[in-house]
This record gives structure tokens, sequence and C-alpha cells, in this order.
């Protein structure tokens, strides 16, 4: 697996324009949503930036999607290309949308997502945004969901299994980095905890 | 609940992750590819009470490990790149077909900001 672990995001200059005009014969389906919020702490961890846009009405199905969006201070008819994610959890009824529009530094047929900064300024909170879905290109991939399935799944099942060299090793090289006097808190915590 | 991961865990948890995914390489995830991500991630762990002592992960040491941050921008990616099919293959269908010019659809970056005031913000 790449261990790259910063986003690059690029778009077709000529996929945009085109976005822009199949969203505009969406614009029957738009839907009315206000500028909540701005990037979300995994995606700025990423080097990505996207404005959260809270639905009025009627939200989205959760999953990843291509849409087309509007503010308020807009020409009638001109939309901008996002890929959006909308969240199934507790956060239902948003969309983290990544504004495709702006340029490639030394690449003039590309495009990339705007910058936190230029949100921002484009889209200050609290402002209207019209969002004409395109299409849903995936289902929503809730870590915390699968997080917790794993975990209440797997309960106890350390305990029935060898500890295999992976195990011994891994927790050697971890007691080998905890500074001493961090260790000789857990140790009596864990006395407290467990006594003889 | 524990609301931590143990070794076990987070290896069912990474083969739920990667499962009919490619990896940042575009080949299929194999079991020996998917133990080195274990190793990474439970590289990341931390002793949590109740376990033990054995090495265990919370969601949110989790998503500060590299594993999750580098599935985080290949989803992205796979979002992106599915989206820009897409749209390609809608434009070429009716109402769509034509109604950019071609020089248009080649595209200079102006036409795409044109009427948005996103050039004065």
């Amino acid at each position: 697996m790449s261990s790259r672990t910063q986003l690059r995001l690029r778009w077709s200059l000529a996929a945009a324009l085109k976005a822009r005009q199949v969203a505009l014969s969406a614009k029957s389906n738009v839907l009315y949503s206000r500028v909540k919020a701005y990037s979300t702490k995994s995606l700025r961890d990423v080097g990505g930036a996207c404005v959260q846009l809270q639905f009025n009405n009627a939200p989205l199905m959760a999953g990843g999607w291509v849409c087309g969006i509007r503010a308020a201070h807009s020409d009638e008819d001109v939309f901008l290309p996002i890929l959006g994610g909308a969240p199934g959890d507790h956060r239902h009824g948003r969309i983290d949308a990544m504004v495709m529009a702006s340029p490639v530094e030394g690449d003039a047929e590309q495009v990339t997502f705007l910058p936190e900064a230029k949100l921002e300024e484009y889209l200050p909170l609290g402002t209207e945004v019209q969002v004409a879905p395109i299409w849903q290109c995936n289902d929503f991939f809730d870590l915390r969901r699968l997080f917790g399935q794993v975990d209440e799944d797997m309960t106890g099942a350390l305990l029935l299994v060898q500890p295999n060299v992976l195990i011994v090793r891994v927790h050697e090289s971890l007691c080998a980095s905890i500074p001493t006097c961090v260790r000789r808190a857990r140790r009596r915590r864990g006395s407290r905890a467990h006594p003889p | 609940m524990s609301g931590a991961l143990d070794v076990v865990e987070a290896r069912e948890l990474i083969r739920r992750e990667t499962d009919a995914t490619m990896d940042g390489a575009n080949r299929p995830w194999t079991a020996h590819r998917r133990e080195e991500e274990v190793e990474r991630v439970i590289a990341a762990a931390d002793v949590v009470d109740g376990r033990s002592e054995q090495p265990a992960i919370t969601l949110d040491a989790f998503r500060a490990t590299g594993f999750y941050k580098a599935r985080m921008c290949a989803r992205i990616e796979q979002l992106g790149e599915r989206a820009a099919t897409r749209v390609e293959s809608m434009y070429k269908s009716p109402p769509w077909n034509g109604v950019l010019l071609p020089e248009e659809a080649q595209g200079r970056f102006e036409a795409l900001v044109h009427g948005t005031c996103l050039g004065n913000a």
C-alpha cells in the first residue's frame, strides 16, 4: 500500500467544465443549504479542505457524491462542481463539499479543490447555497460504526489465542519507547486495579 | 465494548476496511501486506486499562495512523476518479451532448469560474 498520507486530488479542466453543465440540467432537483462549518479534522489531517453544508429540509442520501453548487451571490444558472461526502452518522443532513474550482499551478489543464482560506472567503458562514445532485458515486464509509462492530464482536478474543511473536515484539517495542516515569505510574495504577 | 481495539480486533478492522478494495499501487490486498499494516497500526497503540496490559488502540489513535490517512486519501481520490468518469459519460448523452463547443469543452479556467464571483473572492 502507498504510504502517502497527503491528498492529491486532480480533475481535468474539461471534466470540471462538463460537470458544471451537467449540474445545470439537475437544477430542478436543487436542495437548499447553508454553510455550517469548514474542514473536518480528518480531512484537514490529509491536506484536504471542504465546506460543510447543512441542508434546510431534505438531506442527501448518505454516500459519496458529485454535485454542483450555486452560491446565493453567483449569477443565475451557474454551478461549480463539488465532490461531496454526505455522512450517515450523527452528522446526517450535511454534506462535506470539496469545491473543484482551484487552478493547479504549472498545469493549466487540471483543477483541484479550493483551499480552506478561499472557501472561508467565498462562502462565509451562513451563506445560502443550492446543491444540484448529479450522481451518487459510492456508499458512506462509517469508520466509527465499523470500529464499534469490530470491538463488540471480538471482545476477549485476545485471551483465547496464543500470544504470537508479533504481539510480543510490538509490546516490547512499545514499552521500550515509553518514558520510565510513565511505565512506573502505569505499574502502580495496574497494581491498584489488580491487587495480588 | 471497551472503546479500544486489541491486536486481533485491529486485524479484523483492517481486513474489513480493505476488503474488495485495491491498495495504493492498485493491487489487491494480500494477507502479508495486511499483516504489515496491522503491525504499523499497533505500533501506534497504547496500553488501555482493562485490557490486561496488552496494547490496544482507540478510535482517535487509529485515525491518527498512517494507515487510516492513506486509506482516506485513497477513498477520496477514488471518489474523484469515479465522479469524473461518470460526468464524462453523462456528458456524451442527451441533453448535454454538444452543449459545450469543442473549444469550450477543452476550455480555459476562466470559463469554469465565470459568473460565480469566485475570481473576486
